[in-house]
């Protein structure tokens, strides 16, 4: 059997798109995985919303108002008067402080209040994934900071 | 029947193969240009996400620092245009935080951090301030524009305008008449100046309290680099206070001397 050469160009062709094809697909998944864990990084661990969960923090325990949720041990948006005077305070943002013990289960349960974005739901099913909750800590606070309803910033700080 | 000659067929060959590399070539720049923009964008973000928690940290705590020194601010004005604000405290003193566009920098007293310069775009501060008198809660803003992508990067600094007692640590190991102890003390920055009372805790190593009683100190445990206190009270019957300079080690190893 002979092989003729009228074909060879378009097969070559073919093989060659296929192989480059592959590639670019590869390549196409790997970036949107990097684009991905970037944005995850800038919106979940946001340096604005780490010190406003620790003027917070600071804020609740000074005012004794944290051995109160503490001891009720419900998850919580935070209200608060001192809290609150620094949330009015952020006027360019809609800037809002979320309360739970350090377990699985309680962090899930803020989930289920009424007022939780889309957003902080999606950025509680990620704690979900990245807290171990076997180390010692007692409770955690959430800062979002949001300059509209789908760009919000996270942090969730754990306290001991 | 019509019989098919094969005339022509590398011609076919040629445009159909040639039309494929096109549209291949085309996927493979687009592609290739939208990843450059990409890790453009995280190396900005990224050279961002490091400046900013410099300039907020850096800041904050010079701006806290001058309201432990100064007092509460009592004032702040921000020119936007200017990009600066101008902080006045308790005691009069004004200080000033300017974000510098031509230099591309932010400064705060003697504090200069630069930033990148694609992030030159509109910069700009602003302030917004609690409603209290006091103003317990002070917030400044600034933003910067990427001059390329024209996005927005934001530095949120929140100052707490309350001065703040600094606590200090040290581990105290004190040799006296009835023997050795060890013990971390903890005091705090007081109107007096960082003080603590030796008695309360020692008294049970002094022979007597009634006699006279001297007080050494060492930063080494070999004890041959003595510390000077800023001031060494005489011992009384119900308390020996110290009073430590602005240099405050965090071990001391010290020996009670008595007159037995």
């Amino acid at each position: 059997m002979k092989f003729g050469r009228k074909g060879f160009m378009m097969a070559e062709v073919v093989v060659v798109s296929v192989v480059i094809a592959v590639v670019l697909i590869t390549l196409f998944t790997g970036l949107n995985r990097v684009s991905s864990a970037y944005e995850k990084r800038d919106r979940y661990y946001d340096i604005d919303a780490l010190y406003l969960a620790m003027m917070a923090n600071d804020a609740l325990i000074e005012n004794g108002y944290i051995n109160t949720i503490i001891k009720t041990g419900n998850s919580i948006k935070i209200n608060n008067d001192d809290v609150n005077q620094l949330l009015n305070t952020y006027n360019n943002d809609d800037v809002n402080l979320y309360f739970s013990l350090y377990k699985k289960g309680k962090i899930d349960e803020l989930k289920g209040l009424s007022t939780t974005k889309e957003t902080t739901k999606e950025f509680i099913d990620y704690l979900g994934t990245k807290f171990y909750f076997n180390d010692d800590y007692n409770y955690v606070i959430i800062s979002e900071i949001c300059k509209n309803d789908d760009d919000c910033y996270y942090y969730a700080l754990k306290v001991r | 029947m019509l019989k098919l000659n094969r005339k022509g067929y590398l011609t076919i060959e040629i445009i159909l193969a040639s039309a494929i590399a096109f549209v291949i070539a085309f996927f493979l720049i687009d592609i290739t240009m939208k990843l450059v923009d990409k890790t453009d964008n995280y190396y900005v973000d990224t050279v961002f996400m490091t400046d900013k928690a410099l300039i907020t940290k850096n800041i904050k705590e010079l701006i806290e620092n001058d309201i432990n020194d100064l007092g509460i601010i009592k004032d702040v004005y921000c020119k936007s245009d200017n990009k600066y604000c101008n902080i006045t405290f308790e005691d009069g003193t004004t200080n000033t935080l300017v974000i510098d566009k031509d230099k591309k920098q932010i400064t705060y007293g003697g504090y200069t951090k630069k930033f990148d310069t694609k992030l030159s775009g509109n910069v700009g501060i602003s302030v917004s301030t609690s409603n209290d008198t006091d103003k317990k809660y002070i917030v400044f803003y600034m933003t910067f524009t990427n001059i390329f992508e024209g996005n927005d990067y934001d530095i949120i600094i929140p100052i707490l305008n309350e001065k703040v007692l600094k606590k200090y640590y040290v581990y105290l190991d004190v040799h006296g008449y009835y023997g050795n102890q060890q013990t971390t003390i903890e005091f705090d920055n007081s109107d007096y100046g960082p003080r603590y009372d030796v008695f309360t805790n020692y008294d049970q190593l002094f022979y007597s309290s009634d006699s006279s009683t001297d007080l050494k100190c060492y930063i080494d445990e070999e004890k041959t680099i003595e510390y000077d206190f800023y001031k060494l009270d005489t011992i009384r019957y119900q308390y020996f206070l110290i009073d430590f300079t602005t240099d405050i080690p965090t071990k001391l190893y010290c020996d009670f001397s008595e007159e037995v």
